[in-house]
């Protein structure tokens, strides 16, 4: 087996640059609930003692299994919270995070957020709705303690040698909009009264902007992740999506463009009929993530040569399928969506919080062996 | 054992539909288990449907996720192995898409032996969300094997049956009942069907 020959941080780069690296780059793409599944360990008590402890599952994870390429820090139940989420925590009998949709906004809340934008209306008005935060006072202080964790989550990432893809990532304003006033309503909203909600996406829009720039600075990541599960072609026409997410999303890579900060876009639900507008973005200057209902083989054709692909190994494989079955897979994508680069392999939305020990160390393995062995 | 999936937007009247029918089930001695999949509806949760002495597991989510999908599959899998109800009805997310969910059920070879996925339509909505998220709307109908026109008493009785005409261009074989879920009279037909 030949030895590999370059950094974890050269790998991803060399991936993002859509060039081909000594390797694929892995990014199994962890959450606190799978590593500790994969661990033996019980989500339900980590979920309750804070940030801190959410990261060191996964920081053990990450050692136990000799590292990976990159990672992201902890993404934990605070900062669903934070963004204006109603989440559950993780209980013995549900073990994973739970989002609850409601209609936890009113269709005159457009107009203020278009006044002070989403994370002032958070502040001042959501989070009480969506949490047992009472004040501005208890959400600084949560809010410092995910900055803080964060930061620290980074630091000990880096001093592994991986590479950090992102410092936290964001909902899209659509889909932010979406989750808070609920998916029928909101799309009442566009149906028969969109003047308030588009003044609600151009102010949401800027504020995206402004806070990614923002925390890229602080963090030291120069990378944004963008969420978005609702606006593909498998729920919405297209001429919903080139005339509510579209514009907006250009707007925010030509704006992180210029600022020299890449994008990276986990798209969950089929994207077939949208991935050729992302064409239209500089070349190089994004990634998208998919989640295994979009056809990676079929996006790789459109974004050949344009832009990295992470790739899509489904939950489904990932929980109930054999370590031979994921290994496949995983040679698949190494052969045919990085035939030539521009490929990072990873699990498509995340591993699952009841992924298989077996078939996670069956894709780490595939990723940094099979291209060498060859 | 039997699954039933209810599926269907939020507001469209699900959890109303979910209640006649296990409550119907019950009565006739079958004994159901619900997997709730989504709140919102007028506040009703898990305790909700306990007190309708229904027994409830909870799996909320708030998006599509295919990761969601799968848990959903290991709690229906668990329930198979432990209790074997002679139903199990899921109510599951607006989002959903049933076929991902049939998918992996037969991928894991559980111990159903039948599967029927029925689809809410809020006839008052229909069009609406017809016009906004019809690829969402045409996957949910044309994967169904029933499909319920709910709330009929706010449209009139030709829109009612143009929703009817409008879905079985859809899918020519699938039956569709119209009823208004607060009237349990309205369900008899629906209820025959399932059984």
């Amino acid at each position: 087996m030949r030895n590999e020959t370059m950094s974890s941080i050269e790998r991803v780069q060399c991936a993002m640059n859509l060039e081909k690296p000594d390797r694929v780059p892995i990014w199994p793409d962890i959450t606190t609930a799978s590593a500790a599944n994969v661990l033996g360990e019980k989500i339900w008590e980590i979920a309750h003692l804070g940030f801190d402890a959410s990261q060191d599952v996964e920081l053990k994870l990450f050692d136990e299994f000799g590292g990976w390429d990159a990672v992201n820090p902890a993404l934990t139940d605070e900062v669903f919270t934070l963004g204006g989420n109603k989440v559950i925590k993780a209980t013995k009998n549900s073990p994973e995070t739970q989002f609850i949709e409601g209609e936890y906004t009113k269709y005159e809340d457009y107009e203020i957020i278009a006044e002070i934008g989403w994370m002032n209306f958070v502040k001042e008005h959501l989070i009480s709705r969506v949490s047992d935060i009472k004040n501005e006072e208890e959400y600084n202080k949560k809010y410092d303690e995910v900055i803080n964790g964060t930061l620290r989550g980074i630091s000990e990432y880096q001093k592994r040698g991986a590479f950090v893809l992102y410092a936290q990532p964001n909902n899209h304003p659509f889909f932010t909009l979406s989750l808070a006033r609920s998916m029928v309503k909101f799309t009442e909203d566009l149906y028969y009264r969109p003047e308030m909600v588009e003044r609600a996406l151009i102010k949401m829009t800027d504020e995206f902007i402004e806070f990614g720039a923002m925390l890229c600075e602080v963090s030291g990541i120069r990378i944004a992740k963008i969420i978005e599960e609702r606006a593909g072609g498998a729920i919405y026409p297209l001429r919903i999506f080139e005339k509510y997410w579209w514009p907006y999303t250009r707007k925010i890579v030509d704006a992180f463009h210029s600022q020299g900060i890449f994008m990276t876009f986990h798209l969950d639900t089929c994207w077939d009929k949208n991935l050729p507008y992302f064409k239209q973005l500089p070349r190089k200057s994004a990634m998208v993530e998919l989640d295994g209902t979009t056809d990676i083989f079929a996006a790789k054709e459109i974004l050949r040569n344009h832009m990295c692909i992470a790739s899509d190994i489904h939950p489904a494989l990932m929980s109930l399928g054999t370590p031979e079955e994921v290994a496949a897979y995983c040679k698949r994508l190494i052969d045919e969506v990085g035939g030539d680069g521009g490929h990072i392999l990873s699990t498509a939305c995340g591993l699952p919080a009841a992924a298989k020990r077996e078939n996670f160390r069956a894709m780490i393995e595939t990723g940094k062996t099979y291209e060498l062995s060859k | 054992m039997k699954l039933l999936i209810i599926a269907g937007f939020l507001g469209s009247g699900k959890t109303t539909v979910l209640l006649h029918v296990a409550r119907n089930f019950v009565s006739h001695a079958q004994e159901v288990i619900v997997i709730e999949n989504e709140i919102g509806e007028i506040g009703i949760d898990g305790q909700y449907l306990n007190l309708h002495g229904l027994e409830v597991q909870e799996l909320f989510g708030g998006c599509v996720c295919c990761t969601l999908s799968v848990n959903l599959i290991e709690t229906i899998d668990k329930i198979c192995s432990s209790r074997r109800p002679d139903w199990i009805i899921l109510e599951a997310t607006g989002a959903a898409r049933p076929i991902d969910i049939t998918g992996n059920l037969h991928r894991l070879q559980t111990k159903i032996d039948h599967i029927q996925v029925a689809i809410v339509v809020d006839a008052g909505r229909y069009e609406m969300l017809m016009d906004m998220m019809n690829p969402l709307m045409t996957t949910q109908i044309e994967s169904a094997d029933v499909v319920i026109i709910n709330k009929i008493d706010r449209v009139d009785a030709e829109k009612a049956n143009q929703i009817a005409e409008d879905i079985n261009q859809l899918n020519s074989k699938i039956p569709t009942f119209k009823m208004s879920a607060d009237k349990e009279n309205t369900l008899d037909g629906l209820l025959e069907f399932l059984v």
